[in-house]
């Protein structure tokens, strides 16, 4: 009888397992390929144009219209995420536990960020390339194991 | 045997728990390369355009001329047991319009690499 309801029980929490998702997970997402410094050494100010930075770089995410001129954008984002559930291994201690819902028995550590790169060439009114410049903030992601760090 | 019997078992138990997932989605259609070699520079108007590509997904002001811009999303998403990895890659498309409502330039250069399928998240 007992061996039969252990039966019943594990069978009960693998069910729950599977429907609770994962305990531990690294996630990442990334849009786009990150341009490098190397990538943009072919640009001169003054002398290259539209045509030679799309020959070169394909074609940007976004365009841009300011009092001074055109503006190209290429975006590339990294996003990091860590997320344990501490909790997740009670119930195989604690079986009576199973009668507390999911959602009430959870302790999820979670953390991560958003990196963002964006590479800017900024033409003037005749395309020709007036200057360029990254705005990085690629330390910003990261797998964050412990939340309550600064 | 039983360390190989142990370690599949041990890799069905875990994929029971986490699973394994390839997906694939995609925003917005490609773009047909029939289409963009339909519109021709100083010939096609604005209305041609809009028939060909339809509304366009943004409508920019640049140095005079209107801008329409379309683009498209493919994402591939990977997970395998704890791990999870999602490649989103962009393209775009511009057709500059002029005053006159005619196309004036076409902005669509070498496409991009189509993501890969990882799950693998550490690493570049």
């Amino acid at each position: 009888m007992v061996t039969h309801r252990s039966a019943q029980l594990a069978l009960l929490l693998v069910l729950l397992l599977v429907a609770s998702g994962c305990p531990i997970r690294w996630q990442r997402v990334t849009l786009n390929h990150p341009i490098k410094s190397a990538d943009v050494a072919f640009i001169v100010p003054g002398q290259t144009t539209f045509t030679d930075v799309l020959q070169q770089l394909g074609v940007p995410d976004q365009l841009k219209d300011s009092k001074a001129g055109p503006i190209a954008q290429y975006d590339f984002l990294d996003v990091k995420q860590f997320k344990v559930d501490l909790l997740w291994g009670l119930p195989f201690v604690v079986p009576a536990l199973l009668v507390v819902p999911d959602s009430a028995r959870n302790f999820d550590l979670e953390g991560g960020g958003v990196g963002s790169d964006h590479f800017r060439v900024f033409f003037d009114s005749n395309w020709v390339t007036r200057y360029y410049a990254f705005e990085i903030h690629s330390k910003a992601t990261e797998f964050v194991l412990w939340p309550f760090k600064d | 045997m039983t360390r190989a019997r142990t370690m599949i078992a041990l890799a069905l138990s875990l994929s029971l728990l986490n699973g394994c997932a390839f997906v694939r989605g995609k925003y917005g259609d490609r773009f047909n390369p029939a289409d963009i070699d339909a519109i021709k520079k100083n010939v096609s108007t604005r209305s041609e355009v809009a028939a060909r590509l339809g509304a366009p997904d943004r409508i920019i002001e640049i140095n005079d001329h209107e801008v329409f811009q379309y683009y498209n999303y493919d994402v591939k998403w990977g997970t395998v047991l704890f791990f999870s990895r999602a490649n989103v890659q962009g393209q775009d498309l511009y057709v500059f319009i002029s005053g006159s409502g005619v196309v004036d330039d076409l902005v669509f250069g070498k496409a991009k690499p189509s993501p890969e399928f990882q799950f693998w998240p550490f690493g570049d």
